[in-house]
């Protein structure tokens, strides 16, 4: 008992002795006055006396009597110092930063604070993720800020867009960007045999588990990661969990998809009966046949497939409808094709930590349906991230991504198998069920309707009725696991080692049914391909800070080696069982195997890096960058290569001559240069090389690849230029002026055919970006209501500087590629209009004098320079309003200049050449001799006229403006969710794809938002979106 | 502490410790030129998968045989439902810029180069003699094979109308630095040809019908002479060929789906790697007029003016009413079974490209064609055709130009669908007629003998990349 009381007195002489007092508060923010958790909150002068507010913004912290000042602070907020004299009670309200200098921008193998980075680079932050719908780490970066093109041309689930960081910087080599997760490069791109990317990393991470995206554009930013950042890089930095935060979260969003826009306006079966008809019937007068009427009527259910009449002859002398005749097929095979689906996305996550040990966990599940038949994806996701304080010096962490989705998609583009391609070819004049010549369906013996397969457009084939027998199917496993240390010595040095496993495992399931369509001549075909990449990487890096007075030095060594392993399996079968139309996908259930393949892609990478970071005073600021990289893609003379940054920033408004101008909040000019390089291409392209081509069941080698061995990678030289001005702390304009020259392109030397080689691959041609991006950002209000708004403005210009010789981009064979054009400029045949004499199509071609004129034989037509693809100046404008608990945030997306190719309208017009398939109704206006003024040129039932070939008649300005997302959500206040127990409930509404306005009225395109080449083809455009959600934390 | 540094020392080490050897990677796939150009079995392998190329359905195992018949006005491509398969070649609608002249020509000189690649190596080899013998006689006959089929395609005109004509480059090495070659004279091309063949014909051995044997060279060179009236060498190394081996009733009525006593040469395909819908069977219909039909392209189909030269007894008279039920051709004309495939497997067949009745026929033409013609042989070659499928046959009586007109006739009952139609017209100077009107989409019912359109175009991707072939060395017809 002594023992206690001397305890007892012991404390309280401790307690007395170092006078002390607590202090409690909330802190919340001026932007609807909700509480901010994480807020960290320290003595100011003493950092080691902090605490941080919980989740319901609420601290308490025990101070020194002799504390004077709290320091309050959080990221996206202005710091606030309040004095603290004597009060127990401190409420405080931050108020959102605009300049966010303080901010840390994640860079290439570390992190920078925003105002001393020389740099160009943009940050899309988890709030900004979850203000669209079905979120997707692409669909945030559309519009996110200037100089990002993201082209989304399918609307197939789990699909990746294009994404182009200033520009096309590559023709043979990739233009994509390098991606980045946790700081390890990671694989992307697509590995399903079906054309998407479900395997893609972007698929598979789940947005919600993302804290922030950055996109680093100039080489100050991505030249440290040599050559593979000539497009750009893209960092993605996942969550962590933070200390003093517990937190358990929620979110469902549920949805539904559909189609957007309707594109062309299709004929009705009437319409497309009597186009043909019509023309029949002047070819059978024309020739004196006996029973004109019949015989027309005869060719044109011939060409047509199917008689949409319940008579023989339902037209007349005239073309008209004789009375007895009755419509009785009239589909509306879009409507059949396109559907409304459902999407789902369910995250639940807990995430926390304290001074030892940190946490971030998450479960999700996504369903999303498509609205093409059988196009689907499923993913489950799965997050840990875990980092430790071992010891006072030496920290251990981890970071895994774990993925699994499921993906079935429909065959796109203008393949025979693309049920968006039959949804506009095949005419109404065929029916989707089997019927009879009264228009009464033929049941099977359980009375249900029978899918009709017999159309004109392609044989045995319903793009509904396959859909159901047919699979394409992708599995896809992704695991990306980091495992880190990091060790604090001799004050200043600082030592991480990361090991990473990148792991993605496909499995595919082709099945061609044995009833109908591709699979049938071989009773059933099957093929299964099981692909794996499994990448490792060791990344070291050392780095050494140290300020000494007004310098501060931050210096980085690093070595990294990767290894990438790739292993294809393919096998299949054909001779499926045959059993009461069910079907038996596996090949197990076939009776002969074949196409069985198989190789592994070993490819290997080595490299050396430094960077320096120097500033004066916090005004001056100077960084460069060094690094040497060895590839094993190249041969042994060409292997390694140097790449290397300089720039530097100066912060004008930290003068002391500058100080005294209120208005103005902050100035700063940066400037960087630097070179990267691409070593993206095929493996082994510098050898020569047989390939392996059996004959009669016995081995054989066919010569496949000239061997260079010369070859080596693009290199890209950076310039960029930027200023960053905020004026009365509420407006911020950040102008950036660019330039990036690829040199040394891979490119396909074109060669005689009679070499027999297209071509070898050299490092020959030249290309230039360049470009300015401007990004205005205004704060309108502050207080009660807040309301941000964005314009940001993009203008790119490519150039060709060095080509071999002028040529057609033999890919698309719709651009001209020479010294000084854009690689995306049209060549296209220009159509000089309707012969109002004959009828007859008309382009233009150079007569001898070089002057314009124009022929009606389409050989002589001469290709023209139409214009680029790629648009003038593209951008958006954004709009976030909240007040209260309400948040209504709005995207406005617009693409002035450009132009489209729309291979689509062409097959729509095709103007006799295609027997039997659809028309659009605008088709209807063509010559004849009472109508000598028509759009289009005469009928030719032979399809001799060639009118539907490559010309300027299908080519559109893509000017639109597409009102891109809307999201209203409102947060039901504290004192309502406190008192269930809840820390915050959110629920909300997102449409996406609302609204797309178009300048070219001819543009029938479901959505001019397509790829960068401009060309239109058959595909699931990206559908229209509404969901509604609901974010609850515990 | 310190074991911490040991350890940050020990990672440094095992890193930057990995060398040039870390960055050496081999292709799993494929197989690098110099490892096979440096050995007899791996040349042998080499050769093998020439004919594979040589093979392939855009070159000698289906596009030359399509162009020969669409182009002759006697088959009749389907109006709808043809996937665009041969449209623009059926309706003479070629352009410098088509598909079908670009990949043909490609792939002929895939096949050229290929042999000249392992000719130019095969000097530095050493071993077997007689292997090095056979393989170097294998490669000459397959480039000048492909020569011919090439020269057929895109002579200007042929040999028989203007042997000075522009005809195609002679590729005669794989060396990159000669890869500018202008068109040569249709005569030096066959003088090249006749060269080639003239030089393996003694050397080749026989190593299976799927490949060049010597009688095959022997047949090649029959049919070049031919092309050249010459008369008298195309008669002689026809009636070598021929050996005067009877021809078995079997072998035409049989199906055109596995090699038969009279074939001389056919390319292999196995029940794997048979190319499915792109391959001969798959557009030539059907399995027999009985069985099951499978579902190929099915797109050829035959007028009935053709169909009507047979007898009803005749044997070749294989044809049923076309198309099948739910299929889209053309009503009124018919398809054959000629060609079939094996097992009900679509394709699974193996290509016949030269057999003993060509022989019959090419020695009957040029000895009624020679100078002081042999009509009496002529004719007798002509029996030995005729009289298998064609009960009750009697030696033809006639001469001169009669006789010549019923080999004619003799040779499209015989050969149609084996890649002659159309050459054959351009031969021997003939029109094309299209007047029966199941023709579509072309409004020319005659096409008159010697006509520029009858020639493809040089591709113009050769014309953009070859400096020494210009504009102005185009066909006429695409100028």
């Amino acid at each position: 008992m002594k023992k206690l009381f001397f305890l007892f007195a012991l404390l309280l002489y401790a307690s007395y002795s170092i006078a002390q007092m607590q202090i409690k508060g909330t802190v919340t923010g001026t932007k609807n006055g909700l509480s901010i958790p994480g807020v960290s909150i320290v003595v100011k002068d003493n950092a080691n006396i902090g605490t941080s507010t919980d989740i319901n913004g609420k601290y308490s912290i025990t101070v020194p009597s002799s504390a004077k000042i709290l320091l309050f602070t959080s990221i996206g907020m202005k710091p606030k110092e309040i004095p603290i004299n004597g009060r127990s009670v401190i409420d405080v309200v931050l108020e959102p930063d605009v300049l966010k200098m303080d901010e840390v921008v994640v860079v290439a193998y570390g992190t920078i604070k925003k105002a001393s980075f020389t740099g160009s680079a943009s940050v899309v932050n988890n709030e900004k993720l979850q203000k669209i719908s079905t979120p997707s780490v692409a669909k945030a970066l559309v519009g996110s800020s200037p100089g990002i093109m993201v082209n989304s041309a399918s609307g197939q689930p789990g699909s990746q867009p294009t994404i182009r960081i200033r520009g096309t910087g590559s023709i043979k080599a990739t233009s994509s960007p390098l991606y980045v997760v946790d700081g390890i490069p990671i694989t992307t791109g697509n590995y399903s045999s079906f054309g998407y990317s479900g395997s893609d990393v972007l698929s598979i991470l789940n947005s919600n588990d993302i804290e922030s995206v950055t996109v680093l554009k100039d080489a100050a930013a991505a030249s440290l990661y040599g050559s593979a950042a000539a497009n750009g890089v893209i960092v993605i930095t996942t969550q962590k969990g933070r200390e003093g935060e517990s937190k358990i979260s929620f979110t469902a969003n549920y949805g539904f998809q559909s189609l957007a826009k309707e594109n062309y306006n299709m004929m009705s079966s009437d319409e497309i009966y009597k186009i043909w008809y019509d023309n029949y019937y002047a070819v059978a007068v024309a020739n004196n046949v006996a029973d004109p009427i019949s015989k027309a009527n005869q060719d044109t259910q011939t060409a047509l497939g199917h008689n949409p009449y319940n008579i023989a002859n339902p037209l007349n002398e005239i073309g008209s409808l004789v009375p007895s005749a009755k419509n009785i097929v009239n589909t509306n095979w879009r409507n059949v094709v396109f559907n409304t689906g459902k999407t789902q996305d369910y995250i639940l996550s807990a995430s926390g930590g304290n001074n030892k040990l940190n946490y971030y966990a998450s479960g999700g599940y996504a369903n999303n349906e498509g609205i093409g038949p059988a196009s689907d994806f499923k993913r489950f996701s799965g997050k840990l991230n875990l980092s430790s304080q071992v010891r006072e010096y030496l920290k251990f962490g981890m970071e895994n991504t774990l993925g699994h989705s499921i993906q079935n998609t429909s065959p796109n583009g203008s393949g025979g198998a693309s049920p968006y391609r039959m949804a506009l070819l095949i005419s109404g004049a065929i029916p989707e069920y089997e019927q009879d010549a009264n228009g009464n369906f033929n049941l099977d013996e359980k009375g249900n309707k029978q899918y009709n397969y017999s159309n004109p457009v392609a044989q045995d084939y319903n793009p509904i009725g396959l859909s159901e027998l047919n699979e394409y199917k992708t599995k896809a496993y992704r695991t990306i696991s980091s495992i880190w240390g990091e060790v604090n010595f001799l004050k200043d040095f600082r030592f991480k080692t990361i090991g990473n496993v990148d792991y993605i495992g496909l499995t595919e399931r082709l099945y061609y049914n044995p009833y109908h369509g591709d699979g049938n001549s071989v009773s059933g075909r099957g093929n299964r391909f099981s692909k794996t990449s499994l990448n490792w990487t060791i990344s070291n890096t050392l780095t050494y800070s140290k300020e000494l007075g007004f310098n501060s030095f931050d210096v980085l060594l690093g070595y990294e080696a990767y290894e990438n392993f790739y292993e294809r399996i393919d096998n299949g079968a054909i001779g499926y069982m045959k059993l009461a139309n069910k079907i038996f996908p596996e090949l197990a259930n076939a009776s002969k195997a074949e196409d069985a393949d198989s190789y592994t892609i070993k490819s290997s990478k080595s490299s050396m890096f430094s960077r320096l970071n120097y500033d004066f005073k916090d005004k001056y600021y100077l960084s460069g960058s060094l690094r040497r990289d060895g590839s094993s893609r190249f041969g042994s003379d060409k292997r390694h290569g140097i790449f290397y940054s300089i720039s530097a920033a100066w912060r004008i408004s930290e003068e002391s001559f500058m100080k005294s101008l209120n208005w103005l909040s902050s100035l700063k000019i940066r400037a960087s240069y630097g070179t990267s390089g691409n070593d993206d291409i095929t493996t082994f392209l510098y050898l020569g090389l047989y390939s392996p081509k059996s004959y009669d069941g016995l081995p054989g080698l066919i010569y496949t690849q000239l061997s260079n061995s010369k070859l080596h990678w693009e290199a890209n030289k950076n310039t960029n230029i930027a200023l960053d001005l905020t004026l009365f702390n509420r407006f911020s304009i950040t102008y950036e002026y660019y330039t990036r020259t690829a040199t040394d392109l891979l490119y396909d030397k074109p060669l005689p055919y009679s070499t027999g080689f297209d071509g070898i691959t050299t490092n020959l041609a030249d290309m230039k970006n360049m470009g300015h991006e401007l990004d205005l950002k205004a704060n309108i209000f502050q207080k009660n209501v807040v309301w941000d708004l964005g314009l940001n403005l993009s203008k790119n210009t490519n150039e060709l500087l060095k080509i071999v010789s002028p040529q057609v981009n033999s890919n698309d064979k719709t651009k001209y590629w020479e010294e000084g054009g854009s690689i995306y400029e049209y060549y296209l045949e220009e159509w000089a209009g309707v012969n109002p004499e004959n009828g007859n199509p008309q382009w233009y071609k150079d007569d001898e004098n070089g002057d314009k004129v124009k022929t009606s034989n389409y050989n002589e037509a001469k290709r023209y320079k139409q214009g680029t693809s790629t648009p003038d100046l593209f951008g958006a404008f954004t709009s976030d309003l909240s007040y209260k608990g309400f948040d209504l945030s709005l995207m406005l997306y617009y693409s002035i200049g450009g132009k489209i190719y729309d291979n689509v309208e062409r097959q729509l017009f095709y103007n006799g050449s295609n027997k039997g398939h659809n028309m659009t109704a605008d088709a209807i206006d063509y010559w004849t001799p009472v109508n000598i003024g028509a759009k289009y040129p005469r009928f030719d039932v032979d399809g001799n006229l060639n009118s539907f070939n490559r010309s300027t008649l299908f080519l559109h300005d893509a000017t639109y403006i597409k009102l891109r997302n809307v999201r209203l959500s409102y947060t039901i206040p504290n004192s309502i969710t406190s008192k269930i127990k809840f820390s915050h409930i959110k629920v909300f509404a997102n449409a996406e794809n609302i609204f797309t306005w178009v300048k070219d009225k001819d543009l029938k395109v479901f959505d001019p938002e397509l790829g960068i080449s401009g060309n239109n083809f058959f595909r699931s455009p990206a559908p229209r979106v509404f969901s509604l959600g609901i974010n609850v934390n515990l | 502490m310190k074991k911490i540094y040991m350890l940050i020392v020990a990672i440094i080490m095992f890193a930057t410790s990995c060398s040039e050897e870390f960055l050496e990677q081999k292709p799993s796939n494929s197989i690098s030129e110099e490892v096979v150009l440096s050995s007899l079995d791996a040349i042998e392998i080499a050769i093998n998968g020439t004919y594979k190329y040589l093979s392939s359905y855009y070159f000698d195992a289906l596009f030359y045989q399509a162009f020969a018949d669409l182009r002759s006005g006697e088959a009749i491509l389907a109006s709808a439902n043809n996937y665009g398969w041969f449209v623009d070649a059926y309706k003479n609608n070629i352009t410098v810029s088509s598909l079908y002249p670009e990949i043909f020509w490609i792939r002929g000189y895939q096949v050229i180069v290929n042999a000249n690649k392992i000719m130019d190596n095969l000097n530095d080899i050493s071993g077997d003699v007689t292997k090095i013998k056979q393989y170097y006689a294998e490669t000459l006959a397959l480039r000048a094979y492909s020569h011919l089929l090439l020269a057929n395609v895109f002579a200007d005109k042929p040999y028989s109308v203007n042997p000075d004509a522009k005809c195609i480059p002679i590729k005669l090495s794989s060396n990159l630095s000669d890869s500018n070659i202008p068109r040569a004279k249709v005569r030096d091309v066959y003088k090249q040809i006749i060269k080639d063949l003239l030089e393996a014909e003694p050397l080749i051995g026989n190593i299976r019908t799927g490949r060049f044997s010597r009688r095959a060279v022997q047949g090649v060179l029959a049919r070049a002479y031919l092309d050249m009236e010459n008369w008298e060498k195309a008669a002689h190394w026809a009636s070598i060929c021929h050996a005067n081996q009877d021809l078995d009733t079997a072998a035409i009525t049989d199906g055109f789906y596995d090699y038969n006593s009279e074939t001389i040469l056919g390319y292999d395909f196995t029940d794997t790697d048979h190319a499915v819908y792109r391959s001969h069977p798959s557009f030539w219909y059907i399995d027999g007029p009985n069985s099951n039909y499978l579902y190929g392209y099915s797109t050829i189909m035959y007028a009935p003016s053709f169909v009507n030269i047979f007898a009803d007894n005749d044997k070749r008279k294989m044809f049923i009413p076309g198309p099948r039920a739910g299929f889209f051709g053309v009503p009124g004309t018919f398809v054959t079974y000629k060609f079939r495939h094996r097992n009900d497997n679509l394709s699974y067949a193996n290509l016949i490209r030269m057999r003993v009745a060509e022989m019959y026929l090419i020695e009957a033409e040029a000895l009624a064609k020679l100078a002081t013609p042999d009509y009496d042989r002529a004719q007798k070659a002509l029996l030995k055709v005729q009289a298998r499928s064609i009960p009750g046959a009697t030696e033809s009586t006639n001469e001169g130009q009669t006789l010549l007109n019923e080999i004619y006739l003799e040779r499209r009952k015989e050969l149609y669908g084996e890649g002659f139609g159309v050459f054959d017209l351009m031969r021997l100077q003939l029109p094309v007629d299209r007047s029966d009107n199941l023709h579509w989409g072309y409004s020319q019912t005659t096409i008159p003998a010697n006509a520029d359109i009858l020639s493809f175009p040089i591709p113009q991707v050769e014309i953009d990349a070859n400096d020494a072939i210009s504009e102005n060395d185009q066909n006429p017809f695409y100028k």
